[in-house]
This record gives C-alpha cells, sequence and structure tokens, in this order.
C-alpha cells in the first residue's frame, strides 16, 4: 500500500462504517429496549431492500423520496409483527424467542426467494449513481447519500432519547419496566410502538444497503453478523457508539483489506469483537460511561 | 405547602382473595382499611401477604375475588396508571429510581400523567425540588450514582410528584443506613400530617409500630389481629415471638 492511497481509504471505510451503523440501527433498537435479540432483523432489512428495489426500479419512483414510504410500510409490518408473535413470547426463555425469530428470519427470506428468486440485483440510482471526483479521490454519490441520511437519523433519535420526555420513558422502560408502569406509562403500548420503531429502522438500513451496493435476498445473514458486530462493539444504549463503532469496522474492513488479504479481515474483525467483550461486557460505551 | 385538590379519602380492600398463579393463593379474604392522616401499618411475617396487599390496591395484581374502594368508588380492575390518576401511589420495597437516567429525568418521568401540559409538568417537578432541595444541586446526575439516602428521596419525590393522597410504602427502610432510616420514618410522619392516607409494610416491627395509627397483622395470608396502636404497644413481644414460633 503506498500512502498516496490512504485518504481514499479512509473515506472509502468511513463510508462504510456509517453504512453498517444504518444496518445495526434497528437490531440495537430493539435488543437495547426490549432486551429481545432479533435475529430476523437481517432478513425484513432485505426484505424492505426487495420493496425498494421494486419501488425503484419497477415503479420508477425517486431512490431519496421511496425510502419514506418503505419505513412507513415497515413500521406497520412491525406493529403487526409484535402483535402476532413477539407480543406472545413476552414471558418465554431466551431460547424459545431465539428460535422463534430464528424461524421468522427462515420464513422471510423464503417467501423472498420464491417472489424474487435468488437473482442479485442493483437499486437503480438514477442521478445518484455519479461518482464525485476531488483531486485524486472517488467518490460514490450514493454512499455520500446514505451516510448523511445515517448521521441524521442518528441524531435525530439521540435528540429523540435524551430531549424529550418521551425518550426518558423509552429509556427507563429498558431498565425498569416495573417502575415504568408504576409512573402510569402504558408500557404495553410503548413496548409496541419501540418494537415497530426498530423493525422501521430496520427497513432504513434495508433502503441504505439497496442505495449502497448490490444484494440478494439471502445475503443477509451476513448483514445480520455484521450488525450484531456493531451492536456488540458500540454497546447499547447509545447511538452516537452505535455510529462509533460502525465506523471502527468500517475503517478496520477498508485498511485491512488492502494490507493483508482479504480472508484476514474477517479475522481482524473478530479479534476486535473478542477484545471489546474482554474489556467490558456492555461494550465500549460502558467504558466511556465509566469514565465520565 | 402546596396540595393539590384530591380530597384525602378511605382506602379499603373487602374480603380480598388473590394470587399469583392460577392455584396458588396468597391472600385469603383480606380486609384492609387506611383512612386520611394516619398510618396504617400492616405486619406480618414473611410470605403472610404484606406486599401482596399492596400489590392489590396499585393495581399490579388483580383479586380474584373481593373488592378494592377508594371512598366510595370501586377500583376493581383499574391499571396502576389509572389508579395513580385517582390519587394512589406505590412506594415499592428496594431501590426503584431509573438508575441511567437523571434525577430531573427521574422525576419528570415521575409526573408522566402530566405530560401532556408541560407547565404543570414542570411546576410539579419544580416543587420537589422546594421539597427536597438536596436533589436541585443533583438534577443532572445520574440516579444511579445517588448516594442510598439521595436515591430514597428522590423516590419520595417521583411517588409525590403527583401530590398523591394515598401512599402505599412498602419496607421503606430495607437497605438503609441507620441514620437514614430515622429519617425516612420522618418524611412519613410528615405525609401523615399532610392529610395524607398511609399504608405502611414494614419488617421493622418496632419502627412501624412506633408511628402507627392502625395496625393489621396478617398470618399465611389472613387476616389475624387488628386495632389501635396502644393495644400493640403491649402485645408487641409476643407477637414477634408468635411469629418465631408460626
Amino acid at each position: 500500500m503506498s500512502l498516496s492511497q490512504l485518504p481514499q481509504l479512509l473515506i472509502n471505510g468511513m463510508l462504510l462504517g456509517c453504512i453498517y451503523a444504518g444496518f445495526a440501527l434497528g437490531l440495537s433498537v430493539i435488543l437495547g429496549v426490549l432486551k429481545v435479540v432479533n435475529l430476523a432483523h437481517s432478513a425484513v432489512l432485505v426484505l424492505a431492500t426487495l420493496c425498494y428495489w421494486e419501488l425503484v426500479n419497477a415503479l420508477g419512483v425517486d431512490p431519496l423520496l421511496s425510502i419514506v414510504p418503505i419505513v412507513v410500510l415497515f413500521y406497520f409490518f412491525g406493529l403487526a409483527l409484535h402483535r402476532g408473535v413477539a407480543q406472545r413470547l413476552a414471558r418465554e426463555h431466551d431460547s424459545t424467542v431465539l428460535l422463534a425469530f430464528f424461524g421468522i428470519m427462515v420464513t422471510i427470506e423464503s417467501i423472498a426467494v420464491l417472489i424474487w428468486t435468488t437473482d442479485t440485483r442493483n437499486v437503480r440510482l438514477g442521478y445518484l449513481g455519479t461518482v464525485l471526483r476531488f483531486w485524486d479521490l472517488n467518490i460514490a454519490l450514493s454512499r455520500v447519500a446514505a451516510a448523511v441520511l445515517i448521521i441524521l437519523v442518528l441524531t435525530v433519535i439521540h435528540l429523540l432519547l435524551t430531549r424529550t420526555l418521551t425518550g426518558a420513558a423509552i429509556r427507563g422502560l429498558s431498565e425498569n419496566r416495573d417502575v415504568a408502569s408504576m409512573v402510569g406509562i402504558g408500557v404495553d403500548r410503548l413496548t409496541r410502538r419501540v418494537f415497530a420503531a426498530g423493525t422501521a429502522l430496520a427497513a432504513f438500513g434495508g433502503c441504505i444497503l439497496g442505495l449502497a451496493m448490490p444484494f440478494t435476498p439471502q445475503g443477509h445473514v451476513r448483514w445480520l453478523a455484521w450488525a450484531f458486530l456493531v451492536v456488540i462493539i458500540g454497546g447499547m444504549g447509545s447511538v452516537l457508539n452505535t455510529l462509533l463503532a460502525g465506523l471502527a469496522i468500517g475503517l478496520t474492513e477498508s485498511i485491512v483489506s488492502v494490507v493483508l488479504p482479504t480472508q484476514y479481515t474477517y479475522l481482524i474483525l473478530y479479534a476486535i469483537l473478542a477484545i471489546a467483550l474482554l474489556v467490558r461486557r456492555t461494550g465500549l460505551g460502558g467504558v466511556s460511561e465509566r469514565a465520565v | 405547602m402546596t396540595r393539590a385538590a384530591t380530597a384525602t379519602q378511605v382506602l379499603r380492600m373487602d374480603r380480598v382473595t388473590a394470587g399469583y398463579y392460577a392455584n396458588d393463593t396468597v391472600l385469603d379474604q383480606v380486609s384492609l382499611e387506611a383512612r386520611p392522616g394516619r398510618v396504617t401499618v400492616v405486619l406480618g411475617p414473611n410470605g403472610s401477604g404484606k406486599s401482596t396487599s399492596l400489590r392489590v390496591l396499585s393495581g399490579f395484581l388483580n383479586a380474584r375475588s373481593g373488592r378494592t374502594m377508594l371512598g366510595s368508588e370501586g377500583i376493581d380492575g383499574l391499571p396502576p396508571g389509572e389508579r395513580l390518576a385517582r390519587g394512589i401511589a406505590l412506594l415499592p420495597q428496594g431501590r426503584s429510581v431509573f438508575p441511567g437516567l437523571t434525577v430531573e429525568e427521574n422525576l419528570r418521568l415521575g409526573a408522566w400523567m402530566l405530560r401532556k401540559s408541560p407547565q404543570r409538568l414542570q411546576a410539579a417537578v419544580d416543587a420537589m425540588y422546594d421539597r427536597y432541595p438536596v436533589l436541585r444541586p443533583l438534577r443532572s446526575r445520574p440516579a444511579g450514582s445517588l448516594s442510598g439516602g439521595q436515591a430514597r428521596l428522590l423516590e419520595f419525590g417521583r411517588t409525590l410528584i403527583l401530590e398523591p393522597s394515598v401512599l402505599l410504602i412498602d419496607e421503606p427502610s430495607v437497605g438503609l443506613a441507620p441514620v437514614l432510616v430515622d429519617q425516612v420514618y420522618d418524611e412519613i410522619a410528615r405525609l401523615r400530617d399532610e392529610g395524607r392516607t398511609i399504608l405502611l409494610v414494614d419488617q421493622n416491627v418496632q419502627a412501624a409500630i412506633d408511628m402507627a395509627d392502625y395496625v393489621y397483622t396478617l398470618a399465611y395470608g389472613r387476616n389475624h389481629l387488628q386495632g389501635e396502636r396502644s393495644q400493640f404497644a403491649d402485645e408487641l413481644d409476643s407477637l414477634i415471638k408468635q411469629w418465631l414460633n408460626l
């Protein structure tokens, strides 16, 4: 690697990192607030990507505008998923919940394959398909748009959670459900809405996937692993840490893939994961929290 | 002292039978009554149904049979939030602050029922800082970093922020340093002097009887004894011996 490549690698890594943070958002919310390990996260994400693809490629809707109806649609999908499945599992053992969501993942994936086959697809980016050139740097506009959107959404979520009473209620719900209902918060309704919001955020991640790279209905498991990586390294309960964790992973992947043979990328990332787990079980966020 | 217009009322449960699972009976035909401006104490050995009574009265557990009443109004089946709106608040056993939230956020969540009117909510929070001035400089600290005594005050503040007329208090002194225990009972005396209805469940028998106006004892989920405090002051020793032999 020559030094002149470095700025390009850093930019690639940061954009990729933002995108990874976007993949992890929905998982992080549902795990952090509701303590539910949503194994179906990435299947929902890719289902949203396919719907997004239909909107943009088949119906010709603007790729940025299309994100809105997809996110809204999946909010309602999340409400239904909670009413139909998640709510009934509230008192079940963790492993039962895990298994149920694994089942949902397989179901969604199978339906997606039946409808859309296993082909690799690309969202027709139109005006977002251009590559910006500054000096020696090549930057895909679609990835810049994706990164900007993610940072925007992360900021909004952060403000919602830390500056509003509803945000305090959501954090309270995650800390002590009993006391939350004691002060009069309708915990069942709030739980359903948080689950739906997590599903909508997974769909948002799906739109980001469509913007940023080619995809297949079955390739989502890799993004599930990546999303878990981000959540574990970043810890839960802080969206800004989610962004930092995404950036760390994106930059590592981008730089390692040039310095070392490709297969080492996974090795290094999982080494980082192991270190993060050793340092503190709640992720790096826990460390900075303690330092405050 | 600013007091909301919630009229203080008698809280009553009448021959309530309740349990957590279909085939267990924690409370068997238990009747209790708590009056305004008085401390009513419920005593009994572990597992006699004291905390369960409070859970029924605060709406966390539905009675299988029997009635719960506030004044002349039946409150059976009302969820905790509805009872809070009617002026019944529960101060649960053990730590009940949200540790990751700031002191201010804890208080604001205590006033969650006022969320539609931000001014009243803010006024309620400010009133609690006036009541417990210790909390004011701590407002942006996470509640998890407070000392045991500070956290207990925050719990009182969160419970009182809606100016409830009825307070259900579960084991208020458990886990507190001895110097703080007196402060807790002083605070309960102050709440009584404000005219609130107080139902106190306590393992600290001596302290509870000292401040009680009326005492109930439960055993095996049934009413055992009841009467004015004066009747119990002498019986205390034999009572405790009796429980140990139960």
